[in-house]
């Protein structure tokens, strides 16, 4: 592909302490994919997305979004950046003490300031979208994970991102509402021509909703290909990962766990 | 949310503030009074527990309280929203979370504890005033008039600076303490212990502080 990358993940190096959890990363994310990242719990594929958003710095490498390089960008322009990035958390993430409206509503009152009835009228398609409708007086305690994590994909879609990232969609989740969540990212970014990014270990979940799929082990991106390819990949890593064996290369956690997600 | 906060800081405290001056007033009456009294001089009570409140124990005393009440709470609630990911979704929508969540507390806890200082003040005269007439046998209306006899603008003044400073001490130091959280449940409750601690310390150690530098100042 030569058109330029939504996000470039450009030779990152990321530290904590002692510990490297991203060595020298490389991935490119094109408008429209609906990009899988896969990796072992802890592997640092959740830090990849708190790269893109800003909220980590690379220790070395570059993160570009479009044309701009995300860790040069001012407060003012970053938080310009991410609202136009939606993010869903592995825990959703919702405002405890705001009712699922007022979570809702929050970015738009706090940055752009339309009409109430205006705002009104987006909680209430946005709820529809995600099957969540009539719900916007209850309280995230009130709901179940899965309710949970589509009021948070709904508050992701209140600013009409152009990317999505998803931390662990399923994690936790029945398999029957894992399917339910698989199908509405594959809805929704069909449908709103969104771009996404997806962390995940969950392999079924994984192929069902990607367009391509990279795969994180020991800080390195060692495969990225279409699901067709990636399942068939002569990698030994990749193959132990996917059909989910113990005899391989993969043998034990890795040893940043603890600090990178 | 500025007016959420201002209510649950602001009047949500006042029955706790109303109650302890109350009591302090009334206590500190007695036990100075009957000292003075052996001198003859219990009609000081008034000018002495009115200075010490407008100057001193009013802001102080305010401060000791929110520090308890509303410190403790905005630490665990900050704390709670940080290891949530709460705290970090609202940076990832682009919201900044100095502007959206300490700005409206730092603004509340500031303003309100002049307020809440004035109405420390009058509850501890209250008291004062009504045990000297029931113990020390000076009228209320004799009390009232050495208070407002004694009293003089730059205590007042004072005071009410005191007051506002403590608040954004707290302030800060509550949500500092809450944004800093790391550990979930346990780092959260050391962490609301800790802001307690600390903002009483503080607020001691800066009235200490400001003390000696206004009596050097004024001499």
């Amino acid at each position: 592909m030569s058109e330029t990358p939504l996000v470039h993940l450009e030779n990152i190096v990321l530290r904590f302490g002692e510990k490297t959890v991203l060595d020298g990363i490389d991935l490119k994310v094109y408008s429209g994919d609906r990009l899988v990242i896969l990796g072992q719990s802890g592997g640092g594929k959740s830090t990849m997305l708190r790269l893109i958003l800003g909220i980590l710095r690379p220790t070395t490498g570059v993160v570009r979004y479009r044309h701009l390089q995300v860790q040069k960008l001012s407060r003012s322009k970053l938080n310009l950046l991410r609202s136009r990035v939606g993010m869903v958390y592995q825990y959703s993430a919702l405002i405890s003490s705001m009712s699922v409206g007022e979570n809702l509503a929050l970015p738009v009152e706090e940055l752009r300031r339309k009409p109430r009835k205006e705002i009104e009228e987006l909680i209430k398609e946005n709820l529809e979208i995600v099957g969540m409708s009539g719900t916007g007086e209850k309280l995230p305690s009130e709901l179940s994970g899965g309710m949970r994590k589509r009021v948070s994909l709904a508050r992701a879609l209140m600013m009409q991102p152009e990317l999505i990232l998803f931390d662990e969609p399923t994690a936790g989740l029945d398999p029957v509402i894992s399917s339910v969540i698989d199908e509405l990212i594959i809805r929704l970014t069909e449908k709103t021509n969104t771009t996404s990014v997806i962390v995940t270990h969950e392999m079924e979940s994984a192929f069902k909703v990607a367009t391509r799929m990279a795969m994180l082990y020991q800080g390195k991106i060692i495969e990225d290909a279409a699901p067709d390819r990636f399942r068939v990949s002569a990698n030994p890593v990749v193959h132990q990962f996917v059909t989910g064996t113990t005899e391989g290369p993969i043998t034990e956690t890795p040893p940043n766990a603890d600090s990178a997600e | 949310m500025l007016f959420a906060q201002t209510d649950r800081t602001g009047v949500g405290s006042i029955p706790l503030v109303l109650m302890v001056s109350f009591f302090l007033g009334l206590t500190m009456a007695l036990l100075t009074g009957y000292q003075l009294q052996k001198f003859g001089t219990e009609r000081l009570v008034p000018t002495l527990i009115s200075i010490a409140f407008t100057r001193e124990l009013g802001p102080l005393l305010t401060g000791i309280v929110l520090a308890a009440r509303i410190g403790a709470a905005y630490t665990a609630e900050l704390g709670t929203m940080q290891v949530s990911e709460e705290v970090e979704a609202i940076e990832a929508m682009g919201i900044g979370p100095l502007r959206f969540l300490v700005a409206p507390r730092l603004v509340a806890i500031a303003s309100l504890m002049p307020c809440l200082s004035v109405l420390s003040i009058i509850a501890a005269l209250v008291g004062s005033a009504l045990i000297s007439w029931a113990a020390l046998n000076l009228v209320p209306d004799a009390y009232f008039d050495a208070v407002l006899t004694s009293l003089i603008v730059s205590d007042i003044v004072i005071g009410l600076f005191k007051a506002m400073f403590f608040g954004l001490l707290i302030g800060l130091i509550a949500c500092y303490q809450g944004l800093t959280v790391t550990g979930g449940a346990e780092g959260v409750g050391k962490a609301t212990t800790d802001s307690v601690v600390i903002s009483i310390t503080t607020v001691i150690g800066f009235d200490t502080l400001f003390n000696v530098m206004v009596t050097r100042i004024t001499g």
